[in-house]
């Protein structure tokens, strides 16, 4: 699969790797940015391990930080001037709303393989060359095997 | 991330359009309505308002005068471009008036300040003057798209009917002579589908084959298997034919036919030499690997695909080489306007009335008794009754929810049908019903049931939960009689079970390929069960007989007839659908695919980013966008609401139906915002509006297409503006005119309640649903709700603490 610009620009700072194909990613830490997401869910669709999952909740602080223009920035811009306090808890959200739900992200289950990176269509998943504090390749690819059913 | 738009400010001063001068380039029309308003509105006022906006104003006492009408026809003439904004009375009555006008090209957008505002409000004069003035500028300010002019509609004048049992027989040849080309694909190898293989059928009690006749000969039905019935020039048959795919748009599908060989040629002369040389024994073991079923008028013989070994001992038996085994399958794309799906409905499967017996010797099902019925006919000479005792049961595996859970209508009348001609077959048999209720509903209907007491035929009120053997496998029934409160032990000869019915095989795949969608029960659902049933979710593809659920074959036949004449009205009408279609902002447009999870009707559809389109600053190279298809689009705008990144402008796209709800609610007393939907709950509001039902002038209506337009944003946005309260009224429950708008509502409602709830802000959101007939209710639930409101705020107000308001604003 050949990278995108994205791809590109994360891959090209790894030590010592140059990135060619998508899958020379493998093993890089994923980063979400929570404020850019807006629940599309494509990550959950993709990522091959089950690492990503939506939650039946939704925290409404996740719209706090949205970007202005979208639906999360205009309620929040909306939420804020009628706030009597900061919301303090999650709510659960009817079946099929799939843009108000707070995404979990499993890190112990990550393969590290970018997936969910490219799929994302706001930027909100960043891939980073692992720095040791990252679960590595091997450790999730250990991690992996152990939850999937013998 | 910087997203390359510009932002969508709200609350500000920002939003585009708010201003004065917002109006120049638009005319108003401002109707006193012959004085009706004067008691409550101070028309200097609203026309001062406009003017202020740079309207241009022109008011009248009353323009559906004669002169207000020839000044309109000259607006409509003159050919200006001005932008027509009409002040008085609601969309409907304006329809009404000054509907023939449009033929001229008049296009009024309507501010309802009659019906809407005047006639159901009371004396307060400056309260409903400033709630009048509102709404004209409501509809000044920010203009609504206007609908598309009808486009003329370029359809394919051929149909595509699937499935050739009675109801797509009947569909395609009365089609056909109604001149359209009509491919008629047929699954098996033989028209006629399980009707004509049933032996006799309610209601008629003759067989299944007739065709109604028009012309062509005398008499008044024809049938099937002779007269020439499918021959019709205009009609092509596709035996052993599946539909593969099916693309392209409504009104020109391109579809793909997959047609397996027949192997038996035209010219086959019907000797049957051929069967009598075949070696094989076909898969259910009732005919040879070439055999004879039905005849429809073209070929009697077929080869049965899966049990031949191709030996050719047929072929060499064959005086005329009409077998041909060098014919292969062959994939065929045809061009249809519209398809039809007649793919009827199968008999239960034998595991939903395993409980009851079956299958045993004496164990059998309806559509076998038939048969075996038809038998013991042919056998009558013998005088000696085959069998002493029959107990039928009714509803087996059927109205059970861990099998069938719904009634399929048909059981009860053919159970009837088999029991009185048993009984006058053999007057010495005793035949027992075991029922739980009897359905033979209508005139007809009760005439069977009254004639099988006549015939001596038992009921008895009891349903067996399970059939067992005994040692001579002989069935042995336990049934609590609820009649007489005793349980009762019958030992017959045969048990017959009243089984129900279930989409037949192919149903799903079909559906998919056709994109029609499947109800509960897995039967191609109806686009609306009161008035709409031979059509689907999908344009351009129509249903009919038991493909949508189990018919008799006098509705088959009249939905066939009802199908045909809707393709016929699709096929041949000159224009398209008019309306506003949503426009996709390719500059927000991130390709998220969350509309085309919310549409209806499957008219949006991610396709790869062509390299001129705009796209947002920072988006993936390969990022891909979301695409309307303008002629299954029904503008509803449920995707719009559903919109991540506010990039579907619908014909209200968000800037305007938010400016429209500042500018009617901002600086007002305890506001109550209504979003009003413009099919069923318009009509009721219209409609209590001249029944001039009072209810207080802070309700503020904002009309939408459909509910489904709203989203979390909006009603959180009401709150911000000081809504007291906010309604939602849409169609009656699960009556949305678009299929999920009312659904959808119902849930942004309850992500709005609970960002309320958690910024400790929470006001009334309520959703109603309201048909035309509920008119008389509107004025009573609006004061209800409106006292209710303000009683919430009431307290909400006292409750509050200052200290605490504005927390969370600092950063904004």
């Amino acid at each position: 699969m050949p990278l995108t610009a994205r791809g590109r620009e994360m891959l090209g700072s790894l030590p010592g790797v140059a990135p060619k194909t998508a899958t020379d990613g493998i093993g890089c830490e994923i980063v979400r940015h929570e404020e850019l997401c807006i629940g599309c869910g494509r990550c959950v669709k993709v990522c091959p391990s089950a690492a990503i999952a939506e939650s039946a909740l939704f925290d409404p602080l996740q719209l706090y930080d949205a970007p202005a223009g979208t639906t999360r920035g205009a309620l929040a811009s909306a939420l804020r001037r009628i706030a009597r306090h900061e919301p303090d808890g999650s709510f659960e959200v009817p079946d099929r709303v799939r843009t108000f739900r707070t995404i979990e992200f499993d890190r112990d289950r990550c393969l590290g393989c970018g997936a969910c990176t490219r799929a994302c269509p706001t930027g909100a998943v960043t891939a980073r060359p692992v720095d040791g504090t990252g679960p590595g390749w091997l450790a999730a690819t250990e991690s992996f095997a152990s939850a999937v059913p013998a | 991330m910087a997203r390359g738009h510009g932002e969508l400010r709200l609350g500000g001063a920002g939003v585009t359009g708010s201003g004065a001068g917002a109006a120049r380039g638009t005319r108003v029309l401002v109707c006193e309505c012959a004085g009706t308003m004067a008691a409550n509105v101070d028309f200097g006022v609203v026309e001062r308002g406009i003017a202020e906006d740079g309207g241009l104003v022109e008011r009248r006492r009353v323009w559906c005068g004669r002169e207000g009408r020839a000044r309109l026809a000259e607006l409509a003439e003159d050919g200006s471009g001005e932008r027509l904004v009409f002040v008085g009375c609601s969309a409907d009555s304006v329809a009404q008036r000054f509907g023939n006008l449009a033929a001229l090209g008049l296009d009024l957008e309507v501010a309802d300040v009659r019906e809407g505002c005047s006639w159901v409000h009371g004396e307060d004069r400056t309260a409903v003057t400033d709630k009048a003035l509102r709404i004209a500028r409501a509809a000044v300010r920010f203009p609504a798209a206007r609908p598309r002019p009808a486009a003329p509609a370029a359809r394919a004048d051929s149909v595509v009917v699937v499935g050739g049992g009675v109801a797509g027989i009947a569909t395609a040849t009365e089609l056909a002579r109604m001149g359209h080309h009509v491919d008629l694909v047929e699954r098996e190898a033989f028209l006629g589908g399980y009707a004509t293989r049933i032996g006799t059928a309610y209601p008629t009690n003759d067989c299944g084959a007739c065709l109604p006749t028009i012309e062509e000969q005398s008499g008044v039905r024809r049938c099937l298997f002779r007269n020439a019935a499918v021959d019709h020039p205009n009609l092509a048959i596709w035996r052993r034919t599946e539909v593969q795919s099916v693309s392209g748009e409504p009104g020109g599908f391109e579809v793909t036919l997959r047609q397996l060989p027949n192997m038996v040629t035209q010219d086959c002369v019907d000797c049957g030499l051929c069967e009598k040389a075949c070696a094989v024994t076909g898969p259910d073991g009732e005919h040879k690997a070439i055999y004879s079923e039905l005849f429809d008028g073209r070929v009697r013989w077929a080869v049965d695909l899966g049990s031949c070994t191709f030996c050719g001992a047929c072929a060499e038996a064959c005086p005329v080489e009409a077998i041909d085994f060098t014919q292969s399958p062959r994939l065929a794309t045809i061009r249809a306007g519209a398809i039809v799906a007649a793919t009827g409905c199968d008999p239960a499967p034998a595991e939903l009335v395993a409980h009851l017996g079956y299958p045993a010797e004496r164990v059998l099902t309806q559509t076998e008794f038939a048969l075996v019925l038809d038998e013991w006919e042919e056998r009558l000479w013998l005088d000696r009754p085959p069998v002493g005792e029959v107990v039928m049961v009714q509803c087996a595996g059927s109205r059970d929810l861990r099998r069938l859970p719904y009634c399929s209508r048909l059981c009860c009348t053919i159970a009837l049908k088999h029991a009185i001609r048993l009984r006058r077959l053999f007057p010495t048999t005793r035949v027992t019903i075991c029922y739980l209720e009897l359905r033979t509903l209508g005139t007809e209907g009760e005439s069977w049931y009254t004639a099988a007491r006549a015939a001596g035929v038992e009921f008895l009120r009891g349903s067996p939960p399970r059939v067992e053997l005994d040692a001579d496998n002989r069935p042995v029934v336990e049934v609590e009689d609820v009649g007489a409160g005793v349980k009762r032990v019958l030992r017959p000869d045969l048990v017959v079970l009243s089984t129900g019915f279930v989409p037949s095989a192919d149903t799903e795949r079909v559906a998919g390929v056709l994109g029609a969608r499947l109800d509960a029960a897995g039967f191609v659902d109806v686009l609306d069960a009161k008035n709409r049933v031979t059509e689907t979710s999908a344009e351009g593809v129509f249903v009919c007989g038991s493909a949508s659920g189990p018919k008799s074959l006098a509705e088959s036949s009249t939905q066939a007839s009802a199908a045909a004449g809707q393709v016929h009205r699709y096929l041949t009408s000159t224009s398209r659908r008019l309306g506003v279609v949503p426009t996709i902002d390719g500059s927000r447009c991130v390709g998220c695919d969350v509309c085309t999870g919310a549409c209806p009707f499957g008219a949006v559809s991610l396709v790869a980013r062509p390299g001129d389109a705009p796209r947002p600053a920072g988006l993936r190279d390969d990022a891909m966008i979301a695409v309307l298809d303008a002629d299954r689009c029904r503008a509803c705008g449920i995707c719009a609401a559903h919109c991540p990144e506010l990039a579907i402008a619908h014909g209200l796209d968000d800037e305007t139906l938010l400016g429209r709800v500042r500018t009617l609610v901002e600086g007002a007393d305890h506001p109550v915002v209504g979003f009003v939907c413009a099919e069923c709950a318009g009509a009721a509001f219209s409609l209590a509006g001249v029944r001039r039902d009072r209810y207080p002038e802070n309700v503020r209506l904002v009309e939408l297409p459909c509910l489904g337009r709203v989203s979390a944003l909006h009603l959180v946005e009401a709150a911000r503006l000081g809504a007291a309260g906010v309604f939602l009224a849409g169609c009656a429950e699960d009556r949305c005119q678009y299929r999920g708008g009312d659904r959808s509502a119902a849930e942004q409602i309850a992500v709005a309640v609970e960002l309320l709830t958690e910024a400790s802000n929470p006001i009334p959101i309520e959703q109603w649903h309201l048909c035309a007939a509920e008119r008389h209710t509107v004025g009573r639930r609006l004061r209800t709700f409106c006292a209710h409101a303000e009683k919430l705020a009431g307290e909400r107000a006292a409750g509050a603490d200052p200290a605490l308001a504005g927390i969370g604003g600092g950063s904004s």
